[in-house]
C-alpha cells in the first residue's frame, strides 16, 4: 500500500511590540528572571488586564499578509489548563470568533510553486518559561515572557510532504519579516511551530488519525520530525495497525520524536469568553490604512524585479530575499546606477565585503548613493573594477565618497602607455620563468601577468590596454 | 441530565481538585440536586445568547477599545515577589518536579 | 475630634467589642493605632474611618478573602477602590470577614469562622459582605466596602437593618477586587445611611483605565440626590418578587413602604419580569462557570499556601483541596461541569440565552415609562447559624430577588424598612443602568419616612 502525508501546521509568531499583551511591562528577551513582571501578568488575586493596541495594529497586518479575512469584531476566550508557567491558570486566547480567517500563502515548492490555505491567524497571550534542569529540587519559572503578544496562524492541512511544508514555513517567514511584525528570532522563540500530520492511501479523501508533533523550533527540525513521524505511520499502517491521536515531543539534540504522557483530561480546555475584556472591535479604518500601509510582499516585490530591472529569477530571488536588500538595491538603482550592475555589485561584492567585515546593510558603512556613485566612476572608465573593490573597501572602513578617495589614494585608472608600458617591461623582467613558458605555448599565463602588472599598479591600470601591450611585447 | 460519580471525578481532576471516597459521593449527590434546579432552564424559549453582557454596557465595550496611556504603565509591586512566593530561589519561582514529563514540555 | 481621632476611636472600638465578651468576628484584620494616616484632610471622606472587605487588595493588610489558601498573603499592589477612599481622606481600620471568595450568603463560608449578626447573635449578618455590614450596624465604622455578585452587599444589608448599594457593574472598578464571577462582580458600599454609602460610593466610582469593563460616563451627583425626592416618578412593583408564599409580615412592610412612597409623590405601578424564575439557575450555573476558571490560579505556584509534595500534580491537588473550603469546591466543580466538553451549549449557552431575556424583562418595564423598581431585598430576615448550611440549594435560593440585579447589571440598593420579628428587614429599589441617582432618590425618600415613622 502506498501513502500520502497530510499536513497542516500551527505556527505560533511573537509580536514585535514594546509591551505585552495585556499589560504594561516590556517585552525582553534574556533579562533577569521575573523583571518583567506586574500583578496582571503574575495573575495576582484581582489583577485585570487591557488589550495592548500596538500588539492588535501587528496582529492586522500580519493576517492581512497573509490575505485573510479580518472580523471587525473578535472575542477573547479563556482556555483552561493548569502549567506552573501559566500564571492564571488559562491562557487569554481567541477561539469562536477569531481576528482573521480565510488567508492564502503561496511559497516556492519542491515541485513548483504551492499554494496553502490559512484556516485562521488569532491573537493570543504566551506563557512563561519553564526550566527543568536548573535546580535539582524541582522545576523553576520565569514569568517575563508571560504575556507576550502572540499571533498563532493555523493552516488547512494543504501540504503534502515535509518538503514542503519547510518550504512553506520559509515563504511565511519571510512574509512576516516583509510586514515587519515579528523579529522571526528562532533561537529566542519568536517562532514556534506544531506540526499535525496523517497518512491516507493515495488517491483517498478522507483523512486518517493524526498526530500533533508540539516544540519544534527550527524548519530543518520541522523537516525531519515530519519524516521520522510519517515514515512511524506508514510503517503501523502497513502492518494492519492503526494510528492514535497523540501529541508527540520533538527532541531536536536527540533527533527523536516521544510520546507526551496521555493525560486524560488534556483536551478539555473549557473555553468560554473571558468576561474581563470587552470583544475586540476594530475600527473599520484601521483595518484600511493598514492594508493600504502593508509593504510589498516578497513575491510581489520579486516579480517586479524580474519585470522593472530584467533581472534574472534568481538574482530577484537573493535581492529580495531580505528587505533591507530589496531596499539597497532599489536605492542603488534609484540613485541612477544602471540595474544589472547595480545587481551584480550589491550580491558580488558588496556581499563579500560585508561577510568578511562580519556587518550586514544595518551597519556598514557603504550607503547606497556611494555604491551608485562607484558603479558610475567603473561604468566611465575612471576607475578599474579592481580598484573599485578598493575603494569599496576603504570606504566600508574609514566612510567617505568614492570619488574623494579614488583621488586621495590615486586611484583613478592609468591608460597612459608610457606608464602602462614601464609597468609591463618590469613584469617581463621580474617573471622571466612565466614569460618563457608563455612563449613556449602555455597562453593562459597571460591572466597571470595581467595580474601581476595590475599589482605593480596598485589596481590602476586598465587591464584592456595591459593585455594588449603585453600580448605585443610577448610575440 | 443528572453526574455519575465517575464523571466527579474526573471534573475533579480537571479542576486539579482531590477528594475522598465519601465526600465525593456526597458531592456528586449535591451537584445532582442543584442541577435538578437548573434543569427548569429547559423551559426556556429559544433566542439568541449573550456573548457578554452588553446591555447598558460600558461604553467601553460597545468601542471594544483598547488600553489607554495609564495602563500602558505597569502597576508597582511594593514588595519582592520573594516575599509572596511559597518556594523562590535564584529569581524563580520554584515547583516541585512534574511527574512523567520531559524538560521540553510545554514549551 | 482631629481627623485622625475618628478613626482611632474606631480602632480601639473594634478591639474592644471584638476582644471582649461578645465578638462579632466582623474583622480579619485591624489597623494597629499608630499605623493610621489621613491621606487628604480636606477629601470628602476626610478622617473617615471606613471597613474594606477582605477580597479587596490592600497593600497595608493581608488580603485573605476568608481563605486558607491565602492566609498571610499580602498584596503588593492596591486596588483601585480603596486607593480612591484613602486620597478622599478615608483611613482603612480594617479588613472585613466574608464568605470564602464571596461565595455564600451568610458569612459561614469563611475560614476564618462565621460572623454573627449584631442584632441577634444567634443569626447570620448575612453575606458574603457580612463582616462589612456587621461592623456597620454595629456602630464600628459609618460605612464599609463590600463586593456584590449575587446580592452579597444588597442581602446582608437588609439582614443588618443598613444600607447596602450595588452599582451599575462598570461603574466601579474592579481592580484589585478578588474575582468570584467578574461579569457579575461589582463593588459595593455599605452604610450606616443612604447618604453615608451614596458618599462612598461617589468617590469610588469612575473610569479606571485597569479595568475595561469599567465605564467612561461621567458619575452623576449622587449625594446631591439623596434629598431630591420622589415627586412624578413610576415605581414598578414586579409580581414575580411577591409571591404567593411570601411571609405576610414582609409583604405589609413592602405595602407601607410603597405607600410612603406615594404620599411623596410617586406613582406606584404593577409590573411583571416573566423570566425571573430562570435567574437563580441562570446564576448557578454562569456564576460557578466563572468561579471555576478564576480561581485556577489558587494552585500553590506563586503565592498563597502551599501544600508541599513531592510532584506537581499532588502539590496542586493538595493546595487546592486543602486550601479552598466546601463551598468553594462545590462552585468550582459545578462550573467544571457545565463547560466542559458535551456540557457547554446545555448549561453555559443556556444560561446566558436566560441572562439575556431576564435583562430584556428589565429593559421592556424601563422602556415603558417605569422608573424604578421596588422590592423586597430577601424573602426572610436573617436566618440562625448552621440553619441552612446542610442544604447548598436552600441558601441559594435567599438570592432569588438580587441576583437578577447582577444578571442584568442594572444597580440596586437595599434600605431598611422596619423588622420582622425584631429583626430588620431590607427594601431593595432598582433602577436602569447608570440611573444610580434616580435609584438614591427614592432610597432616601424611604429611609426618611420610614425613620421619621419609626421615631
Amino acid at each position: 500500500m502506498s501513502w500520502e502525508p497530510v499536513i497542516g501546521l500551527e505556527v505560533h509568531v511573537q509580536m514585535r511590540t514594546e509591551r505585552k499583551l495585556f499589560c504594561g511591562n516590556q517585552v525582553v528577551f534574556g533579562d533577569e528572571p521575573n523583571s518583567h513582571v506586574c500583578p496582571v501578568c503574575l495573575g495576582l488575586p484581582g489583577a485585570l488586564p487591557t488589550t495592548n493596541p500596538e500588539a492588535v495594529k501587528l496582529a492586522v497586518r500580519t493576517a492581512l499578509a497573509l490575505d485573510c479575512t479580518i472580523h471587525l469584531t473578535s472575542v477573547w476566550e479563556r482556555k483552561n489548563y493548569f502549567y506552573p508557567d501559566l500564571p492564571k491558570g488559562y491562557q487569554i486566547t481567541q477561539f469562536e470568533m477569531p481576528l482573521a480567517t480565510d488567508g492564502v500563502v503561496i511559497y516556492d515548492g519542491p515541485e513548483g510553486e504551492g499554494l496553502v490555505r490559512i484556516r485562521r491567524a488569532h491573537m493570543e497571550e504566551d506563557a512563561g518559561k519553564s526550566i527543568h534542569d536548573r535546580i535539582p529540587r524541582g522545576t523553576v519559572v520565569d514569568l517575563n515572557r508571560a504575556g507576550t503578544p502572540l499571533v498563532e496562524i493555523v493552516t488547512e492541512p494543504d501540504l503534502c510532504s515535509p518538503a514542503d511544508a519547510r518550504a512553506f514555513l520559509v515563504a511565511l517567514k519571510h512574509i512576516l519579516e516583509y510586514a515587519d511584525v515579528s523579529d522571526c528570532n528562532m533561537e529566542e522563540g519568536s517562532l514556534r511551530v506544531d506540526a499535525n500530520v496523517s497518512l491516507r492511501s493515495v488517491g483517498a479523501s478522507e483523512l486518517g488519525a493524526k498526530t500533533e508533533i508540539k516544540n519544534v523550533n527550527s524548519f530543518s527540525g520541522v523537516e525531519r520530525a515530519l519524516e521520522i513521524e510519517i515514515a512511524r505511520q506508514a510503517e503501523v499502517l502497513d502492518h494492519g495497525g492503526t494510528v492514535d491521536q497523540e501529541t508527540l515531543l520533538w527532541d531536536d539534540h536527540m533527533g527523536q520524536l516521544r510520546s507526551m504522557r496521555s493525560k486524560e483530561d488534556s483536551h478539555d480546555y473549557r473555553y468560554f469568553p473571558d468576561p474581563d475584556l470587552p470583544p475586540l472591535v476594530l475600527e473599520p479604518s484601521l483595518v484600511e490604512v493598514t492594508r493600504q500601509c502593508l509593504p510589498e510582499l516578497p513575491r510581489l516585490r520579486r516579480d517586479r524585479f524580474i519585470q522593472d530591472y530584467g533581472l534574472s529569477s534568481y538574482d530577484a530571488g537573493v535581492l529580495t530575499h531580505t528587505v533591507a536588500s530589496a531596499n539597497y538595491f532599489e536605492a542603488v538603482v534609484g540613485a541612477s546606477a544602471e540595474a544589472k550592475s547595480a545587481a551584480n555589485w550589491v550580491m558580488g561584492p558588496l556581499q563579500a565585503l560585508m561577510n568578511e567585515r562580519g556587518e550586514d546593510l544595518e551597519t556598514f558603512r557603504v550607503r547606497a548613493r556611494a555604491l551608485a556613485e562607484l558603479i558610475e566612476l567603473v561604468t566611465d572608465g575612471t576607475v578599474s573594477d579592481t580598484a573599485a573593490k578598493k575603494v569599496l573597501a576603504i570606504v566600508a572602513e574609514d566612510g567617505g565618497s568614492p570619488r574623494a578617495v579614488i583621488e586621495e589614494q590615486g586611484l583613478a585608472q592609468v591608460r597612459d602607455d608610457v606608464q602602462l608600458e614601464q609597468w609591463v617591461q618590469a613584469v617581463i623582467e621580474a617573471q622571466p620563468d612565466e614569460v618563457s613558458r608563455y612563449q613556449g605555448g602555455e597562453k593562459r599565463l597571460i591572466g597571470f601577468l595581467v595580474g601581476q602588472v595590475m599589482r605593480r599598479s596598485s589596481g590602476t591600470a586598465d587591464p584592456r590596454r595591459v593585455n594588449a601591450i603585453l600580448t605585443k611585447e610577448l610575440i | 441530565m443528572s453526574v455519575g460519580q465517575k464523571q466527579a471525578e474526573r471534573i475533579a481532576i480537571l479542576a486539579r481538585l482531590h477528594f475522598g471516597a465519601e465526600e465525593i459521593e456526597r458531592l456528586t449527590e449535591e451537584l445532582n440536586h442543584i442541577l435538578q434546579h437548573v434543569e427548569a432552564l429547559r423551559n426556556l424559549e429559544d433566542g439568541p445568547a449573550v456573548v457578554h453582557s452588553e446591555e447598558g454596557a460600558p461604553q467601553a465595550w460597545q468601542r471594544g477599545s483598547t488600553r489607554g496611556s495609564e495602563a500602558e504603565v505597569p502597576d508597582t509591586l511594593d514588595q519582592g515577589l520573594n516575599k509572596v512566593s511559597p518556594d523562590w530561589a535564584e529569581g524563580f519561582f520554584v515547583v516541585p518536579p512534574l511527574p512523567g514529563l520531559h524538560k521540553d514540555e510545554g514549551a | 475630634m482631629t481627623t485622625l481621632a475618628k478613626a482611632a476611636h474606631a480602632v480601639g472600638a473594634i478591639q474592644e467589642l471584638e476582644n471582649g465578651g461578645a465578638p462579632l468576628n466582623a474583622f480579619l484584620a485591624v489597623a494597629h493605632p499608630e499605623s493610621l494616616a489621613v491621606a487628604n484632610s480636606e477629601g470628602l471622606l476626610a478622617g473617615i474611618p471606613l471597613a474594606v472587605k477582605d477580597n479587596l487588595a490592600t497593600t497595608g493588610f493581608d488580603t485573605t478573602c476568608g481563605s486558607k489558601v491565602l492566609e498571610g498573603y499580602r498584596s503588593p499592589y492596591e486596588s483601585t477602590v480603596v486607593r480612591r477612599a484613602k486620597a478622599a481622606g478615608a483611613v482603612v481600620v480594617g479588613k472585613t470577614n466574608l464568605d470564602e471568595f464571596a461565595m455564600g450568603s451568610s458569612t459561614e463560608n469563611s475560614a476564618y469562622g462565621p460572623t454573627l449578626n449584631p442584632h441577634d447573635r444567634s443569626r447570620v449578618p448575612g453575606g458574603s459582605s457580612g463582616g462589612s455590614a456587621a461592623a456597620v450596624a454595629a456602630g464600628l465604622v459609618p460605612m464599609a466596602l463590600g463586593s456584590d455578585t449575587g446580592g452579597s452587599v444588597r442581602q446582608p444589608a437588609a439582614f443588618c437593618g443598613i444600607v447596602g448599594i450595588k452599582p451599575t457593574y462598570g461603574r466601579v472598578s474592579r481592580y484589585g477586587l478578588v474575582a468570584y464571577a467578574s461579569s457579575l462582580d461589582q463593588v459595593g458600599t455599605l452604610g450606616r445611611t443612604v447618604t453615608d454609602a451614596a458618599r462612598l460610593l461617589q468617590v469610588v466610582s469612575g473610569y479606571d483605565e485597569r479595568d475595561a469593563t469599567s465605564d467612561e460616563r461621567p458619575v452623576p451627583d449622587l449625594l446631591g440626590a439623596v434629598g431630591r425626592g420622589v415627586e412624578g416618578l413610576v415605581i414598578g412593583v414586579p409580581n414575580e418578587y411577591l409571591p404567593d408564599g411570601l411571609d405576610p409580615a414582609l409583604r405589609d412592610l413592602v405595602n407601607t413602604a410603597l405607600r410612603e412612597l406615594e404620599e411623596a409623590g410617586a406613582k406606584i405601578r404593577r409590573v411583571s419580569l416573566p423570566h425571573t424564575r430562570y435567574a437563580i439557575p441562570c446564576y448557578y450555573v454562569l456564576a460557578p462557570a466563572e468561579a471555576s476558571s478564576n480561581l485556577s490560579r489558587y494552585d500553590g505556584v506563586r503565592y498563597g499556601v502551599r501544600c508541599a509534595e513531592a510532584d506537581l500534580i499532588s502539590m496542586y491537588q493538595g493546595t487546592r483541596s486543602t486550601g479552598l473550603g466546601i463551598e468553594v469546591k462545590r462552585r468550582i466543580m459545578l462550573g467544571t461541569y457545565a463547560l466542559s466538553a458535551g456540557y457547554y451549549d446545555e448549561y453555559y449557552g443556556t444560561a446566558q440565552r436566560a441572562r439575556r431575556m431576564i435583562t430584556e424583562d428589565f429593559r421592556s418595564v424601563f422602556d415603558d415609562g417605569v422608573d424604578a423598581l421596588f422590592t423586597p431585598t430577601s424573602p426572610t430576615p436573617a436566618f440562625k447559624i448552621g440553619e441552612r448550611m446542610d442544604d447548598p440549594m436552600e441558601m441559594y435560593l435567599s438570592d432569588v430577588f438580587t441576583v437578577t440585579a447582577n444578571l442584568a447589571g442594572i444597580p440596586g440598593i437595599s434600605v431598611p424598612i422596619g423588622s420582622i420579628r425584631g429583626l430588620p428587614v431590607g427594601g431593595q429599589v432598582l433602577a436602569p443602568w447608570w440611573q444610580e441617582d434616580q435609584m438614591l432618590a427614592i432610597a432616601g425618600e424611604l429611609e426618611t419616612r420610614i425613620q421619621g415613622a419609626e421615631a
